[in-house]
C-alpha cells in the first residue's frame, strides 16, 4: 500500500507495517509474500532509471503501473522532497504494492482527457472509472491562485499545464517554482537580460512573473531559451548561456532572445559534417576543418498594401523581423569546447537579433568570400570567442563547483 | 479477325497495360519529397524546419552527357537548410553562418532508390552506387572528361576542385586569393604582387588544359587547381588533380600533386 504521509512517501504492507519511506533507495520483490523490503544498496547503484517506469494518480490512491513478474527485483528511490519533486516533474513515481492487491491494481489503468484554456491551462480533466465518468474542474485567478482548490489537488497539472506541488502549492516552471498566491517566482530568474529589463520596467523585478501581465503571456519554462531534446552535454551549454548571459561583456548576444516578446532561440545538437571544409594545401596534402557549431536564423521580411476608395495605394515596409534562431551545436563537438563554441555561435545570433536586415544583408554579401574565416561575419564571432571564451569557461566551471 | 482470334490479342494488351500501371513513374513532386525526407531523416529535423530544395537538371544532363545516353536516376535535386521560403505576405530567409550545409539526391524516376551522393559521409560510395545504377560503358576519353566533369560537378569528396584552365585564371584565382581576409586593398595587392613576380616565370610554361590519358581498362583525367594560400603564397599554387576513370564509369578518389614546374 502506498500512502501519503505530510513531509514524504511511505510504502506500508497491508496490515499498516511501514516498508520504506523517503529518503533512501529501497528493494522490493515482486511476488513475495509479504512484500520484502531492504533498506540495503542506498547508494542507488545500479538502481533503475525512474524515468523507465510510470504510474498514473486516480484521484488521491494510486494504481501501479510497475506489476512485475514474479522474483523480478525493483529498486526504488523515495527521496527528499527536491528529489521527489523532480521524479514527479517527469510524470513519474515508481513504487510496488504487496503482490496480491499490486497484480490486482497493476491492470487498473486511467485514461485522463486534459482541456486547456488559451495559455494552457487544465480546466478540466475527464476520466472514465469503473465505468463512471467523472469531470474535475479547474478556475484559477489570473495568476494561477486556484479558486476554490480541493486538498488533495486531485490533478497534477493545473496552472499554464505546468505542475503543482501538492504540499508546498507551488508550480515548478523547469528553472524554479511560481507562487502562485503571491504572484511570483519564489527565485530570481536565472537569466539576467540587462539590456531589455531596462527598456521594460514590469521586468526590473527579477521575481516577476510573464511581465506582471499572466493573461496575455506565459513564462514556458522561467526563461525562454528552448533546449532541444536531443541536446548533447546540455547541462555544460546550459550553464555556458547561464555564464554569457551573467556576464555584460558578452550578455547582449543571449539577452534579446530573453522575455516573452522576443523570438525563440533553439539549441539543438545535430549532424554539421557536411559544412566541413576540406582545404587543398600548396604541397597536395588536404586539411580538413570540422565545423563545431552553426547559427541559422529565420529572418523575414514582409510587406503590404492597400487601395484606398480613391485608388490612392499605400504601400507599408518592407519590414524585416527575426523570426527565430537556432544553434546547433555539432555532435562530434567536445564537453569542453562548448562554452568556446557558444560564446562564437552567440555572436551571431546577437548580430542577427540586433538588427536583422543589415545581418541578412551582409550574409548574402559574404557568401562570395570562399574562404569562410575571411567573412567579416565570421571574423568578428572569432575575434569574441578568442577574447572571452577562457572567462566564460571559467564562469562555467563555478557555477559546476557551485552545483556539486 | 474472329473473337477467337482477337481475345489472346486483346489480353496481351491489357496485361501489359495493367504491367504498366504497375509501375509507375515517379513525378517530379514525389522523387521532391523523397530527396527531402532523405535530408530530414539524416539532419533529424522537426517537421516544421524549412528544407529548401530545388532540381538540378544541369546535373541531370551531366549525368546524361557522361553515359551517352537517357539514364535513370532521372531526378537530382540539391536540398538546403539554407534558401527563401515564400508565404503569402512575404519572405524567410533562412541564413546559416558557419556551415552552409548542402546535399545533393538523385532519385530514380522508377522509384526504387535514392542515391546520397554529395554531403554525406558515405557519399563517395553512394556515387559509385549511382553509376552502377547507370550502367556506364566509357568508351573515348571525350567520354571520360564527361564522367570527371560529372564528379567535379557532385563533388563527394568535398575537395576545392575547381579547374584552372589557363595562365590568365590561374593570375585572377590567385589574384582574388590574396586579397580575401586582407584589411585593406594595397595590403593584397602587394602581396599579389609579390606573388605574381615569381609565378609568373614558373607557371608560364604549365599546359592548363585538361586532358585525358589512357591507363589500364580506363583513362585517368588531368586538369589543374590551385591550392590555398600559404604564409608565403598568397596566391597558392597551381596543383595536378587526377581521377582514373575506368571502363565501366567508375573513378577513382582524386589525387592532387604538386606539378613539376615551379618557383
Amino acid at each position: 500500500m502506498i500512502d501519503r504521509e505530510s513531509n514524504g512517501w511511505q510504502v506500508r504492507t497491508a496490515g499498516g507495517a511501514v516498508l520504506a519511506d523517503n529518503g533512501a533507495w529501497h528493494h522490493f520483490t515482486v511476488g513475495a509474500a509479504p512484500l520484502a523490503a531492504s533498506t540495503a544498496g542506498a547508494s542507488g547503484e545500479g538502481a533503475p532509471d525512474l524515468a523507465s517506469a510510470e504510474h498514473r494518480s486516480t484521484g488521491g490512491a494510486y494504481a501501479a503501473g510497475v506489476a512485475g513478474a514474479a522474483g523480478l527485483t525493483l529498486m526504488v528511490l523515495l527521496a527528499g522532497p527536491q528529489r521527489r519533486r523532480r521524479a514527479v516533474a517527469a510524470g513519474v513515481l515508481v513504487f510496488v504494492l504487496a503482490p496480491a492487491a499490486a497484480q490486482a491494481q497493476a491492470t487498473t489503468q486511467v485514461v485522463e482527457y486534459y482541456t486547456t484554456d488559451a495559455i494552457g491551462s487544465v480546466r478540466a480533466v475527464t476520466k472514465r472509472v469503473n465505468g463512471v465518468l467523472q469531470v474535475t474542474r479547474h478556475d484559477f485567478m489570473p495568476f494561477g491562485e486556484e479558486v476554490s482548490p480541493q486538498y488533495p489537488p486531485p490533478d497534477k497539472r493545473l496552472f499554464t499545464g505546468k505542475e503543482r506541488d501538492s504540499e508546498t502549492g507551488l508550480d515548478y516552471f523547469e528553472a524554479r517554482y511560481l507562487r502562485a498566491s503571491a504572484g511570483r517566482f519564489t527565485t530570481v530568474d536565472p537569466v539576467m537580460a540587462v539590456k531589455d529589463n531596462l527598456l521594460e520596467p514590469q521586468r526590473w523585478n527579477r521575481y516577476a512573473y510573464a511581465k506582471n501581465n499572466p493573461l496575455a503571456f506565459i513564462d514556458p519554462d522561467g526563461r525562454d531559451i528552448i533546449y532541444a531534446g536531443n541536446l548533447k552535454n546540455a547541462q555544460k551549454v546550459k550553464d555556458s548561456v547561464q555564464a554569457i548571459l551573467a556576464d555584460p561583456r558578452t550578455a547582449g548576444n543571449l539577452s534579446g532572445y530573453v522575455g516573452p516578446n522576443n523570438p525563440n532561440l533553439t539549441i539543438q545538437s545535430g549532424d554539421l559534417s557536411a559544412g566541413d571544409t576540406r582545404t587543398v594545401n600548396p604541397d597536395g596534402s588536404v586539411t580538413t576543418t570540422t565545423v563545431m557549431g552553426n547559427t541559422a536564423t529565420d529572418i523575414q521580411t514582409t510587406s503590404s498594401s492597400s487601395t484606398d476608395m480613391n485608388g490612392v495605394t499605400t504601400t507599408t515596409g518592407p519590414e524585416t523581423t527575426l523570426k527565430g534562431a537556432t544553434i546547433t551545436i555539432d555532435n562530434r563537438t567536445g564537453s569542453g569546447e562548448i562554452p568556446g563554441v557558444m560564446v562564437h555561435e552567440g555572436v551571431h545570433a546577437g548580430e542577427a537579433r540586433a538588427n536583422p536586415a543589415k545581418f541578412a544583408k551582409d550574409a548574402a554579401a559574404e557568401k562570395s568570400i570562399p574562404n569562410h574565416d575571411a567573412r567579416p561575419q565570421e571574423q568578428r564571432a572569432n575575434a569574441a570567442q578568442k577574447t572571452y571564451a577562457k572567462g566564460i569557461q571559467d564562469a562555467v566551471k563555478r557555477i559546476e563547483r557551485d552545483r556539486k | 479477325m474472329s473473337m477467337r482470334r482477337a481475345f489472346p490479342t486483346i489480353l496481351s494488351i491489357a496485361v501489359l497495360s495493367a504491367g504498366a500501371l504497375a509501375s509507375p513513374q515517379l513525378s517530379d513532386q514525389t522523387a521532391r519529397r523523397r530527396a527531402q525526407s532523405t535530408v530530414r531523416a539524416h539532419l533529424r529535423l522537426r517537421p516544421d524546419q524549412f528544407l529548401g530544395i530545388q532540381r538540378d537538371e544541369k546535373l541531370e544532363q551531366a549525368l546524361a552527357s557522361a553515359a551517352g545516353k537517357r539514364v535513370e536516376p532521372a531526378f537530382v535535386y540539391r536540398v538546403s537548410q539554407a534558401g527563401d521560403e515564400f508565404k503569402e505576405d512575404g519572405v524567410i530567409h533562412h541564413i546559416s553562418t558557419d556551415a552552409d550545409l548542402a546535399y545533393i539526391i538523385a532519385v530514380d524516376s522508377a522509384g526504387a532508390s535514392s542515391y546520397r551522393i554529395h554531403g554525406f559521409p558515405d557519399s563517395v560510395a553512394e556515387f559509385g552506387r549511382l553509376i552502377t545504377r547507370v550502367g556506364m560503358k566509357v568508351v573515348s576519353y571525350e567520354q571520360a572528361e564527361s564522367v570527371a566533369e560529372f564528379y567535379r560537378a557532385v563533388n563527394p569528396e568535398d575537395l576545392s576542385l575547381t579547374p584552372v584552365a589557363s595562365l590568365i585564371e590561374l593570375k585572377q584565382a590567385a589574384e582574388r586569393q590574396c586579397h580575401s581576409g586582407v584589411e585593406s586593398f594595397d595590403t593584397g595587392q602587394k602581396a599579389f604582387a609579390d606573388w605574381w613576380s615569381r609565378a609568373r616565370p614558373a607557371y608560364a610554361t604549365v599546359q592548363f588544359q585538361q586532358r585525358s590519358i589512357p591507363q589500364g581498362i580506363g583513362y585517368q583525367v588531368e586538369w589543374i587547381v590551385l591550392s590555398s594560400s600559404s604564409r608565403q603564397d598568397c596566391g597558392g599554387a597551381p596543383l595536378r588533380a587526377r581521377l582514373e576513370v575506368r571502363a565501366d564509369g567508375h573513378v577513382s578518389k582524386v589525387t592532387i600533386s604538386p606539378i613539376r614546374e615551379g618557383p
